[in-house]
């Protein structure tokens, strides 16, 4: 079911920011779709976005934020101790509260979620809105610059875990485990031969998917950090080399080492490889083994093997008339000839022992020492090329060091690496223990996750045979490999779309600039390059959240920070233009400087009415106070003042600018 | 909310490279359908049960 989910008001008392209340509603009773709060510098909206993003996500909830960063949001003359930070929601027509109550003193902060059925202790929104209210997802509604970068980011964000939540592609995985309910339903219900066998084998079933769910869970975990690891390792190492690459002819050098090493890995592998084929020839490893297989075939030359049928040859014989000698044979001589073939070898087995000769005489040869002595002398040219690796590699490290001894400040970052080689060595062999194919183990020592899948499917089988549903079991097999990999084709499927959407939004948005996305993975991977300017992570980013938000049907609110602030004059107009088509609820902060090129863009491209303006300040400015009272939709507090309308908006700090200018 | 094209792209796709019939796909899709849209829900075991029998039933054994 589709979530439309705004923002009714907002309410901060006792914090950092001013005393305010920032309300959404219409008089209608509905919800603005576009409202810009201007606050000046130094108002707090760093503190208030931040606070908007714990209520909407629970983040703060549990300890997350210790004693100093709950009190460093204390407003300075809080003397109550206490401070309170509310939002109110309409999720789809209904109303939910979410307030975070600060006990300053104690240094704690405490939820309470309101809904229909009353208050309850702790955030507790909605199951259904959970995937949405959370700290990895809010990110992508209630943004600044700063998030806009970590989109590019694996470590701080997860685009593709967002498309799974918008898209609803857990349904898959849902569905995954009700075929196998649905089995195990059945196979629970089935007659079994014996009770005690059926239960030894439904525990071996559930034992082996816990392992396998532990082991599943721990090998992506390995796996991500290894890859993180090695991209980490890969920058290091490229700023290192760079650095080193400065010094031109130490440059030189260590290309031409990393070059010699990189040859001589090479000889040892391909020796290496072509080694251990040789060594999984017996006559290879012991000459006597060559030598009694030379015997063997003598003994079976001597032995004269016909080329062709012998025992069947007598057999069919005896059913003739006539012998091959030319007699006519009776019921006696026939008697005589099927006894006597019995003596004789059948073709089967004639067949084998002459495969056998010709084996031997093709691999084996007539020399027992030569494969031994080849693989002798294998064995010695690879020693000889891993120790000329090895001194390769001494070679590099000398070349390495004269560069970090030149440069001490690449001392620190030879550590740096050396510590990421050794966590990405540690993250490999853990990835290895989960790849191990070893199956001479039992579960609990067994490791590999594909030796376990493979005991899962027998254990299946076992249970499915003594219960008599095999059959089913095959058809549960075929419907949970078609959903999985639909999961993984719709999720490929739609960031590949969305990928290509967000690219023609950034084309327009930016026409002369050549950054695109290539790709989503965790992150947003660009084309040809890591990241780039404030400008153009921002436009990204807005391409990229409004494709998505756009073919999603769910309608979240969405938050920015500084919506222009970092673009040029000419993406402003462009920026303007989309926004409302971004979403159905759309609230920027901002301060005066953003309105140029941008603010009449937007009341042109928003419809007539749907553009609210806000202006929030500090008080202590007398003139902008008196200013403000004299306005008609306006709320005061003890330490701050809220402006509804168009013309305070645009006029605000105008005096102070057109100072400015004159000077 | 509508089942996205992809969703239904991908369950097709996936059901052919198994060999299984376009009805196959079409239970799993409208399934999917119903429940993206609120209409129906996992957690009414009836309701899951008998979607299971229909595309239990729809799964084409690999001997035909």
């Amino acid at each position: 079911m589709a979530v439309v989910l705004k923002i009714a008001k907002w309410k901060a008392e006792g914090l950092r920011c001013p005393d305010h209340e920032v309300s959404f509603e219409l008089p209608d009773g509905d919800i603005s779709r576009i409202t810009l709060v201007q606050m000046p510098n130094g108002t707090g909206k760093t503190t208030t976005l931040e606070l908007l993003r714990a209520a909407l996500s629970g983040s703060a909830a549990n300890d997350v934020w210790d004693r100093d960063k709950i009190k460093s949001l204390k407003k300075r003359t809080n003397t109550s101790g206490k401070g309170t930070f509310q939002v109110v929601l309409l999720y789809n027509g209904s109303r939910l509260t979410i307030t975070m109550e600060f006990d300053f003193e104690e240094g704690i902060v405490r939820y309470k979620t309101t809904v229909h059925s009353g208050i309850k202790e702790g955030f507790h929104p909605p199951s259904v809105l959970l995937k949405f209210l959370s700290p990895d997802f809010v990110p992508f509604f209630v943004f600044d610059g700063e998030l806009a970068e970590r989109l590019l980011n694996r470590e701080h964000t997860n685009a593709q875990q967002a498309i799974e939540d918008l898209f609803q592609l857990k349904f898959f995985t849902n569905l995954i485990t009700r075929v196998n309910d649905y089995w195990q339903q059945q196979t629970s219900s089935s007659g079994a031969a014996e009770e005690k066998s059926l239960t030894r084998r439904r525990n071996r079933v559930q034992s082996l998917k816990e392992r396998l769910e532990l082991l599943r869970k721990a090998y992506t975990k390995a796996r991500d950090d290894y890859e993180q690891a090695k991209q980490e390792l890969l920058k290091k190492k490229n700023r290192f080399n760079a650095a080193i690459a400065e010094q031109r002819e130490l440059g030189e050098r260590l290309r031409k080492a990393d070059a010699d090493v990189h040859e001589a890995r090479a000889n040892v592998q391909t020796a290496a490889h072509e080694t251990l084929g040789r060594m999984r020839s017996p006559q290879a490893i012991s000459a006597t083994f060559a030598e009694e297989m030379i015997t063997l075939k003598a003994s079976l030359d001597r032995a004269k093997l016909p080329e062709s049928t012998a025992k069947e040859f007598f057999e069919d014989l005896a059913q003739e008339a006539v012998c091959v000698c030319g007699r006519p044979l009776d019921d006696e001589t026939r008697k005589a000839v099927r006894d006597r073939a019995k003596l004789y070898l059948g073709s089967d087995d004639v067949a084998l022992l002459n495969a056998i000769k010709q084996d031997i005489g093709t691999l084996v040869g007539t020399e027992a020492t030569i494969h031994e002595m080849d693989l002798s002398n294998r064995l010695n040219e690879l020693k000889s090329l891993i120790r000329r690796e090895a001194e390769a590699q001494t070679i590099r490290d000398r070349v390495q060091a004269e560069g970090v001894a030149d440069n001490p400040a690449l001392e620190d970052a030879q550590r740096e690496i050396d510590s990421l080689e050794e966590q990405l060595e540690a993250s490999l062999t853990l990835c290895e223990k989960y790849e191990d194919m070893t199956d001479t183990a039992g579960d609990d020592d067994t490791y590999g996750i594909k030796v376990l899948e493979r005991r899962l499917n027998d254990a299946e089988d076992k249970l499915a045979e003594i219960t008599q549903t095999l059959f089913l079991k095959e058809k549960r097999d075929v419907i949970i490999r078609v959903l999985s990999q639909a999961q993984v084709k719709a999720r490929d499927g739609i960031s590949k779309v969305i990928c290509e959407e967000a690219n023609d939004r950034i084309c327009s948005l930016l026409p002369h600039n050549a950054i695109r996305i290539e790709t989503i993975n965790r992150c947003l991977v660009l084309q040809g390059q890591e990241g780039g300017s404030v400008g153009e992570t921002l436009s990204l980013a807005y391409a990229f959240l409004s494709t998505l938000f756009n073919r999603s049907e769910h309608q979240l609110p969405f938050v920015v920070d500084s919506p222009a602030g970092p673009l040029d004059f000419a993406v402003r107009p462009k920026v303007a233009e989309l926004i409302p088509k971004l979403t159905d609820q759309f609230i920027a902060f901002t301060i005066s400087s953003e309105r140029d090129k941008f603010l009449l863009p937007l009341e042109r491209a928003a419809e007539p009415k749907s553009l609210r303006l806000v202006t929030l300040f500090r008080k202590g400015a007398k003139d902008l106070e008196k200013s403000a009272r004299s306005e008609q939709s306006k709320s005061e507090t003890s330490d701050g003042i809220c402006v509804l309308g168009r013309e305070f908006f645009r006029n605000f700090h105008l005096d102070e600018e057109a100072n400015n200018d004159a000077v | 909310m509508t089942l996205d094209p992809k969703i239904r792209e991908a369950v097709e796709s996936a059901a052919a490279t198994e060999g299984q019939t376009p009805a196959f796909a079409k239970k799993i899709v409208a399934w999917l359908e119903e429940l993206t849209s609120g209409n129906d829900r996992l957690d009414d075991n009836d309701s899951v049960r008998r979607h299971l029998d229909l595309i239990y039933e729809a799964v084409k054994d690999k001997s035909n």
